[in-house]
């Protein structure tokens, strides 16, 4: 680390200025009060602590690094709120690497109105930069690391770090001259003077630690070679050695493997007698599918798209697949593009179910099936699971002006298409059986309803509807006598 | 640095007798533009925006009183050196309180006779029985109950003036006699002064603005209240002192050295609000639960969301970049600007805590007006309660033993 | 000039005239006593501090502490790879308490960093001199408890080797990115900050006593080590100037800092909806709590260093007694949070928060909520009595007590969890022996890295201090030579 200068020659080394000693940091103060009054300008003070006061002796100019630090600070709040913004808010599609962002809409706090939320890291990345600022602008301004100084071969010098104080006049002062400068030293208080010169001698490093350096070095490059040119084009048909087991391997047993725990040696097991699978004892037809009979069941199945086709794999991102016309649905007239539940409609044609033409119509039951009790218990049972179910959307009284309607004509104002109206010719003309399909599987945006009613209490809501239907062409005389109030005179 | 100590004094360091005498205009035209804005409210039908207004202004000049109390018991507690040259002008602010007290028993008169101009809960007990079927509000009734609630409001009120005016007793006897003895009997005080402070205010902050909104409840609430009020008395202070100066008092006591450490406390204050307000605002926006996040529901409509986002630049981003640098904490008239901004935004904070409550269609800009006349009103009655307590006394407890630490000392 | 707070260094002149009839004349002047006692000068106060390091032949005691500390961190060590090679089944975490001991854990070793960085920085922005003779000591334990913190949420992620998912990289195969409205990835920007800013402030207040320690040594090694960790510090009045702002700027950022790291912990849990967890006072109220536990440690490490390290006249009594009071005021805060938490929870009207309420204070697990009670709020408040603020082993004794309680009051928040709004789910929550021996574990590596520090590292400012030595007591006297 140090200069060598590999000469015999006696030269005279540069001259660096002159070095006093202080007593105290009081003296130190006053010394250096004097050498800048004295028309000093290169003086330097030395002290194992900050003398307060020492500056304006030295009449030394502020530091630049409140703006360095009020710099850094600014860049990481806008790093801090640009990096969110772009990652959590926005996506920019065909960008490569992962690098287009995502945005996340959920706990209804969706993209860039989320900024409280992202107050805590912008605030804790202007800190960070800041701080890099302050630690890193001391170093940059005082010049560190620097780790030789020429003032560090006197030994008096090494007091500056525990009780000694010091005042250092550079040779490049226009005002310096050897021996005025130091009998001027002295008459201000100094302890002592020393001059301190360039250093000449010292020690380098041995070449050979270079050498041994270098080869160690390309050395230690070998091994992470050897295993990146293993792992790149593997050629052993061994399983992969994984040092974690990351759910690889699991303890489990897999489809048709043996197993000691039982008696017949099979690891699994047949089902449990009397067992029904999901999916079977459907048997009464009209009741679970509201269609005539078996043979209608296919084309009432095919009306029902496939809403999620698989993960397709390899690099492409993982989404929901949309459906199109080319699936062959028989149904296609209701399966419009864009129909996958996502509320962007295509036409904003009124929506009147069952209005299309439809290639093939199962036989649909007109009638209740048998298997169901009408009674009032029934209606009232569907009351009930319609406000639940399909009010929301439908309304209480069925005229498609539910709350989610009203909101989203708000928000969204003509591009909302609004639930069918249940008292439309359309509907009140369906047979029963497609209304129960209708809740069952859905229809355009409406999902389907099968994993949250269950059969008879879909039927009770479409009793329920029918009563609805009925309301709306009720008559006077259709109300009991003696529930009947006076009429006012008047109508 | 030494030689400030030995200056002869120039300056006037007791406040002449005349100034409580001064002090009565500003009172009674203060008194005045009370009744003035009484007689709108009354008149024009707007008597739920007034009360809701004279609320708001009796909040901001209790809140000043307060502020000045801490800084009193804080001073004392941290044995604070640089502080004792303003002391004395705390300790005024906190004797003020009573006239907070004074100016809350309409407010009480109110709440006992069961009006819900102000408060909805009040209006609810009918002669001793609580009429709502509401479950949460029935379940709080015990709390919300008119002689409960204005037995609390004396016993805050009751604590805040025996506390400043103890303090403001023994700092007044110091200038007199046992120096030493009182600092340290002060200190003693401060104590279990501080604890019972905590306690009070949080409570207080509760009962007077939380409960404007039964249903609402926030933990943090009392500690909002304590900060904006803190902060608005060290803003106050210095403009106290700066005004001060200018009439030829403290001219050489109250150094610049002495006004770059308010600053300093206030900047801290400014950060310190937005701090608590944004964690406030952050978790009930988050969690978004219903019964929390109606307070701010109310707060998100007409002008109030504008409002909202003023306090945010106003209380906290703009003061903050304001003064941040040194340089503008030791300008002594950029500073006096900026006291002054902060005592108008800790109006607007209070403001946004007190007026969206207002439960009927109105103007919000008559609202306003009346919350400005009932503000300027109070502030008027604060002016003379201050000058008349003020009238006489040293301004610079004037033989505390810490004064010449305080007078020497310097930031570097 | 300058922007931000880098306000600081101060001083006071002593009055030397003090007539009647001058500005600054009071009959009694209060003259407190000054912050290092003894016949002290700069070298003597150089030397015991760098004797520390400088002996080649440590104290036995130390050589004792440092092999049961070792062992434990060793334990640790093995407990942590017995985790990762069999899953993290081995704790006591279970669905109810998804959040066991490593959380509790987490939170308990943040707090207790905060009095390191509220000692170097707040009390430095306060000019609280005292903090000159213990901020370094603290500064270390704050670098270390971060250290332990850090390998709990480390280690919680289950498959290790994955931890850097935890950070926003871009992701080829999901094609999505960190959520940033999570508080829990805002907790990994805000310890990592922490982390990141504690070790610059440490690192950077040692140069000059690097530098010290470079000029004292006499074996060449030594000298190596110590010149490049000083970077070449020389002590001219141009680098001191730089050196203070830098300084009093990293203090004005460490202060919020401090307090938005322990907020952000605290919202890790308020911003759920959960009874007992969702109330708006965490923010403060998690502050206090971590400054609380944060002096406590202090206490506890720092009332047997001084008596081991021979540094009495450095640590005095007068420093001790400015902590217990620190103890006293947020214990107090910590308490005033407690009350208001039930109260709101009964005026708040709602049932799920009653119950939690009422659970943690009278349910099956009172013993922790009572321990808390007991330790943070009534066991600080002897420190009211001045005679218990004078004797060391009663404020060691407290000092035990406040790290107990502030374990337990994290604990409490997590048994919450034992009863929430469906009964069905109601689990309670047993620790494992893994759990239990992380803890104590975590413990063994924090003592381990401490007992490195005070072997190796001057373990006391000596540059500040004697800047307080010169300004502040007035004491500048002379060197030496």
């Amino acid at each position: 680390m140090t200069e060598t200068h590999d000469t015999d020659e006696v030269i005279q080394p540069k001259r660096l200025g002159l070095l006093a000693q202080f007593a105290g940091p009081d003296e130190l103060i006053a010394a250096a009060e004097k050498a800048t009054d004295e028309g000093y300008r290169n003086v330097e003070a030395y002290s194992p602590f900050p003398v307060i006061g020492i500056d304006e002796a030295l009449k030394a100019k502020g530091t630049v690094l409140p703006w360095i630090v009020f710099a850094m600070g600014l860049t990481g709040c806008l790093v801090g709120l640009g990096m969110q913004l772009y990652m959590n808010a926005y996506e920019f599609a065909g960008a490569i690497w992962g690098l287009s962002g995502y945005h996340y809409m959920i706990s209804g706090k969706p993209g860039p109105w989320s900024i409280p939320a992202f107050i805590p890291v912008t605030f804790e990345l202007t800190i960070l930069l800041s701080a890099f600022g302050a630690f890193f602008g001391m170093l940059v301004l005082n010049k560190l690391p620097r780790l030789f100084n020429a003032l560090f071969r006197s030994n008096r010098f090494a007091d500056a770090t525990t009780d000694g104080f010091f005042l250092f006049v550079e040779a490049t002062d226009s005002k310096y001259a050897d021996t005025e400068t130091e009998a001027f030293l002295s008459s201000i208080g100094a302890t002592g003077v020393e001059a301190i010169d360039e250093p000449t001698s010292g020690h380098a490093l041995p070449n050979l630690i270079f050498l041994v350096g270098a080869a160690v070095g390309t050395l230690a490059l070998l091994p992470p070679l050897y295993l990146y040119y293993v792992w790149a084009a593997p050629t052993s048909t061994a399983p992969r050695i994984s040092f974690f087991k990351d759910m690889e391997d699991q303890a489990k047993y897999k489809a048709q493997n043996t197993s000691t725990l039982f008696e017949d040696g099979r690891s699994a097991r047949p089902p449990i007698p009397g067992t029904i699978a999901r999916g079977s004892g459907k048997d009464d037809i009209p009741l679970y599918y509201g269609v005539q009979q078996e043979s209608d069941l296919s084309a009432s199945n095919a009306a029902t798209p496939a809403r999620f086709a698989a993960f397709s794999g390899g690099k492409t991102p993982a989404r929901f697949v949309q459906q199109t016309e080319s699936d062959g649905s028989p149904d296609a007239g209701d399966a419009a593009p864009g129909d996958d539940g996502e509320g962007q409609p295509q036409d904003a044609q009124p929506a009147d179910a069952g209005a299309e033409g439809e290639a093939a119509e199962p036989n649909w039951v007109a009638e209740f099936p048998e298997a169901l009790k009408i009674n009032e218990a029934f209606v009232e049972r569907g009351q009930q699971r319609y406000n639940i179910h399909c009010a929301a959307c439908h309304g209480l009284a069925g005229n498609g002006d539910g709350l989610v309607s009203q909101r989203a004509q708000k928000v969204s104002g003509a591009s909302w298409t609004p639930p069918t109206n249940l008292h439309t010719e359309a509907v009140v003309t369906q047979p029963v059986g497609r209304i129960f399909d209708t809740i069952t599987n859905g229809r355009r945006k409406m999902p389907g309803y099968a994993e949250h009613i269950t059969p008879k209490d879909r039927w009770a809501i479409i009793l329920y509807m029918k009563a609805l239907q009925r309301s709306q062409n009720a008559a006077a005389g259709d109300v009991p006598a003696e529930v009947r109030r006076e009429q006012p005179s008047a109508s | 640095m030494a030689t400030l100590v030995n200056q002869d004094i120039n300056e006037t360091r007791q406040a002449s007798h005349g100034l409580a005498t001064a002090g009565l205009a500003p009172g009674l035209i203060g008194l005045a533009l009370l009744g003035v804005a009484a007689a709108i409210g009354y008149l024009a039908g707007l008597w739920q925006q007034f009360a809701h207004a004279y609320l708001l202004a009796v909040m901001y000049v209790t809140s000043l009183g307060v502020g000045g109390l801490f800084f009193v018991i804080g001073h004392h507690l941290t044995g604070g050196r640089w502080g004792t040259t303003v002391r004395r002008l705390a300790e005024v602010t906190a004797g003020t309180i009573w006239v907070s007290a004074l100016l809350y028993i309409p407010i009480l008169v109110a709440v006992l006779v069961g009006s819900d101009s102000l408060y909805p809960w009040a209006g609810l007990w009918v002669e001793g029985e609580f009429v709502s079927n509401d479950p949460i509000l029935r379940s709080k009734s015990v709390y919300l109950e008119p002689t409960f609630f204005a037995l609390r409001t004396v016993i805050y009120f009751g604590l805040w003036i025996w506390m400043s005016r103890t303090m403001l007793r023994l700092s007044v006897k110091q200038d007199q006699s046992d120096p030493m003895q009182r600092a340290k009997s002060m200190q003693w005080w401060a104590g279990p002064m501080v604890l019972i402070y905590a306690l009070s205010m949080n409570f207080a902050a509760f009962d007077w603005m939380m409960s404007l909104e039964p249903h609402w409840f926030s933990t943090m609430f009392g500690v909002y209240f304590f900060t904006g009020s803190f902060g608005g008395a060290l803003a106050l202070t210095l403009l106290i002192a700066v005004a001060a100066q200018s009439r030829g008092a403290l001219t050489q006591s109250v150094t610049t050295e002495h006004l770059h450490d308010l600053a300093k406390l206030m900047f801290a204050f400014v950060v310190f609000w937005g701090y608590i307000a944004f964690s406030q605002y952050l978790l009930i926006w988050y969690a978004a639960i219903p019964e929390e996040t109606l307070w701010y529901d109310i707060r998100q409509m007409g002008i109030w969301p504008y409002w909202g986002l003023g306090l945010v630049f106003g209380h906290l981003l703009i003061p903050f970049l304001g003064f941040m640098s040194r340089a503008m904490r030791r300008n002594r008239s950029a500073m006096t600007g900026w006291a002054a901004w902060m005592l108008v935004v800790h109006w607007m904070d209070l403001a946004y805590l007190v007026l969206p409550q207002v439960r009927v269609e109105s103007n919000v800009g008559i609202t306003l007006l009346l919350g400005l006349l009932t503000t300027a009103g109070a502030l008027g009655v604060f002016a003379w309660a201050w000058m008349s307590s003020a009238a006489g006394k040293w301004l610079l407890p004037v033989q505390d033993p810490r004064l010449p630490l305080a007078l020497s000392y310097h930031n570097h | 000039m300058g922007l931000a707070s880098a306000d600081i260094p101060v001083s006071y002149s002593t009055p030397s005239s003090l007539e009647r009839g001058k500005l600054g004349y009071v009959p009694e002047v209060w003259n407190d006593p000054p912050w290092i006692e003894g016949d002290n000068d700069y070298r003597s106060v150089t030397d015991k501090v760098c004797r520390i390091a400088e002996n080649p032949r440590p104290p036995i005691a130390w050589w004792v502490g440092f092999l049961i500390a070792a062992s434990i961190a060793g334990m640790f060590g093995a407990l942590i790879g017995y985790l990762i090679v069999t899953g993290v089944g081995v704790w006591g975490n279970q669905n109810s308490v998804s959040w066991g001991f490593p959380i509790v854990n987490f939170v308990f070793w943040v707090g207790i960093g905060h009095a390191g960085t509220l000692i170097s920085a707040i009390l430095f922005l306060f000019r609280q001199h005292w903090r000159t003779s213990i901020n370094r000591f603290a500064e270390a334990m704050t670098i270390f408890a971060v250290v332990c913190a850090g390998t709990f949420p480390g280690i919680h992620v289950g498959r290790v080797w994955f931890a850097y998912w935890l950070f926003p990289y871009p992701d080829t195969r999901l094609n999505m990115w960190s959520q940033f409205r999570s508080p829990l990835l805002w907790d990994v920007f805000a310890v990592g900050t922490y982390a990141t800013v504690s070790l610059l402030f440490w690192y950077m207040g040692m140069i000059p006593d690097l530098a010290t320690l470079r000029d004292r040594a006499k074996h060449p090694a030594r000298r190596i080590a110590y010149g490049i960790l000083s970077v070449g510090w020389t002590g001219s009045a141009t680098q001191w100037r730089v050196y203070e702002k830098a300084y009093g700027l990293l203090a004005a950022l460490a202060t919020p800092l401090v307090l938005s790291v322990h907020t952000i912990v605290s919202f890790d849990f308020a911003v759920s909806q959960l009874p007992g967890w969702h109330t708006t006072i965490f923010p403060p109220y998690f502050v206090a709590g971590a400054v609380f536990s944060g002096f406590g440690m202090v206490l506890t490490l720092m009332i047997p260093a001084r008596e081991w390290f021979g540094l009495k006249d450095i640590v005095t009594m007068r420093h001790i007694d400015c902590m217990c009071k620190i103890i006293i005021a947020t214990g107090s805060m910590v308490g005033f949070a407690y009350l208001t938490e039930f109260f709101i929870a009964w005026y708040g009207g709602n049932p799920y928060e009653q119950f939690t309420f009422i659970n943690r204070a009278f349910g099956p697990t009172a013993y922790a909520y009572w321990i808390m009670v007991t330790c943070n709020v009534i066991s600080p408040q002897l420190f009211w009595i001045k005679a218990v603020r004078r004797s060391p082993l009663l404020i060691f004794i407290i000092s035990i007590f406040v790290n107990i309680g502030m374990w337990f009051e994290r604990f409490v928040i997590i048994l919450s969890l034992e009863r929430t709004f469906l009964p069905g789910s109601w689990q309670s929550f047993v620790p494992t022996w893994v759990d239990l021996g992380m803890l104590v574990g975590s413990f063994g590596l924090f003592f381990t890295l401490f007992l490195l520090f005070c072997r190796f590292l001057p373990i006391v400012a000596m540059a500040e201090v004697k800047q307080v030595m010169a300004h502040v007591d007035g004491l500048a006297k002379r060197s030496h030579s």
